[in-house]
């Protein structure tokens, strides 16, 4: 038996179909929030079976795995895993006997998203994505959405856990944000993929056209300043996860990094823990 | 130390954005990006060139003196290679 859970991501229509059925059903319920209508053509098919764990199994995790290439394809393969993830196909497999299925399938998916979005004009980008309620508005009259970059530490969940308590802004996630290129500009995509515990958020993705994008830099100022465009691509390619370890991909991650820099623009933001930093965003952006 | 020829480290992503270049070491996850004479000087480390044939070059594409030249391309290189984006041929 098998059962398929249709998921849309950043607009991706994602088939994810899994074995057993009870796992199916985990995985179903973790991501109901992104659940959407079947649809004959996926985007990004998705097949994962779960085995049974085996006494003799040795402890491996696909968390640690090298992601290898063969031809187009990139490879996960352990002692306890082995996934295959086409992206320029739109598939991609896995087979695993595990004790932390639900961890491992999610460690497998961003993986698989991450090169997906390559392919596809898009970036999954590791930040903290916030739409204000305040005055703050876009041209086009949809609403705003502020990134918030910096390596783990930096201050992304700090960000959105002072802004949703201050009433500030919502929060899109805390983590993994999609990226696409559309015809109104960069626009951001909530995932599943959040910091449990550290942003409340509402179980629906949410999106909006990138109005800004800012590095976080802890301070006792707050202010912002700019950032060159090249140092800015630089500092987006370090936050894409996945594909800036993949050296055969990193020259159209860094254009494409160099683009959304060049298209929106980045600049430091100097903060502390407090939300005045969007009294400053408020003034760069009036509407 | 002039004569020494440098040579970019394999597996080591560059690419030129506006005159700047970013360079991207996946494996030691390192991140650089170097201004427009480091970029170019990047373009010349390519095992063919000694350090004073580099910096003859940045000296006659730059306002910079021939000395001045040398003793910047030296310490790029060395920065470099202290880095791990750069390695000394004998």
């Amino acid at each position: 038996m098998c059962d398929t859970i249709h998921l849309s991501l950043a607009g991706w229509h994602v088939a994810l179909r899994a074995r057993p059925p009870a796992f199916a059903s985990a995985i179903a319920s973790r991501y109901e929030g992104f659940g959407c209508a079947p649809r004959a053509e996926a985007d990004l098919a998705v097949e994962i079976e779960l085995v049974p764990v085996r006494a003799d199994d040795p402890p491996a995790s696909i968390l640690h795995a090298a992601l290898t290439t063969n031809g187009e394809d990139y490879l996960l393969d352990g002692s306890t895993f082995y996934g295959i993830i086409g992206p320029t196909r739109g598939v991609a497999t896995l087979s695993m006997r595990s004790d932390e299925p639900a961890r491992e399938v999610e460690y497998f998916l961003r993986v698989a998203l991450a090169l997906f979005a390559l392919q596809r004009d898009g970036l999954l980008l590791h930040c903290a994505a916030l739409t204000p309620t305040g005055p703050v508005c876009t041209n086009d009259g949809t609403g705003p959405v502020y990134l918030f970059v910096g390596q783990s530490g930096s201050g992304k969940s700090t960000v959105a856990t002072l802004s949703q308590a201050a009433g500030r802004a919502t929060a899109l996630g805390d983590d993994l944000i999609l990226l696409r290129r559309e015809a109104r500009g960069w626009c951001a995509y909530g995932t599943p993929f959040w910091n449990f515990g550290t942003v409340s958020r509402t179980a629906e993705a949410g999106s909006g056209v990138v109005s800004g994008i800012y590095k976080l830099v802890q301070d006792r100022a707050v202010f912002a300043e700019p950032m060159g465009r090249v140092a800015a691509a630089a500092e987006l390619t370090a936050n894409c996860p996945v594909v800036n370890d993949q050296p055969g991909l990193l020259p159209v991650l860094i254009d494409r990094c160099h683009e959304v820099a060049r298209m929106v623009g980045v600049r430091r933001l100097h903060f502390r823990k407090d939300d005045a930093f969007w009294d400053v965003i408020a003034q760069e952006a009036p509407c | 130390m002039l004569d020494v020829i440098p040579r970019r480290t394999p597996g080591i992503a560059s690419r030129m954005l506006d005159d700047e270049a970013v360079l991207v070491h996946a494996e030691q996850k390192k991140i650089a990006v170097l201004n427009g004479v480091g970029a170019r000087l990047w373009e010349l480390a390519d095992g063919q060139h000694t350090i004073a044939e580099m910096a003859r070059v940045i000296a006659g594409e730059y306002e910079v003196s021939p000395v001045k030249a040398e003793s910047d391309a030296l310490a790029f290189c060395q920065d470099l290679v202290g880095r791990g984006l750069l390695t000394f041929d004998s």
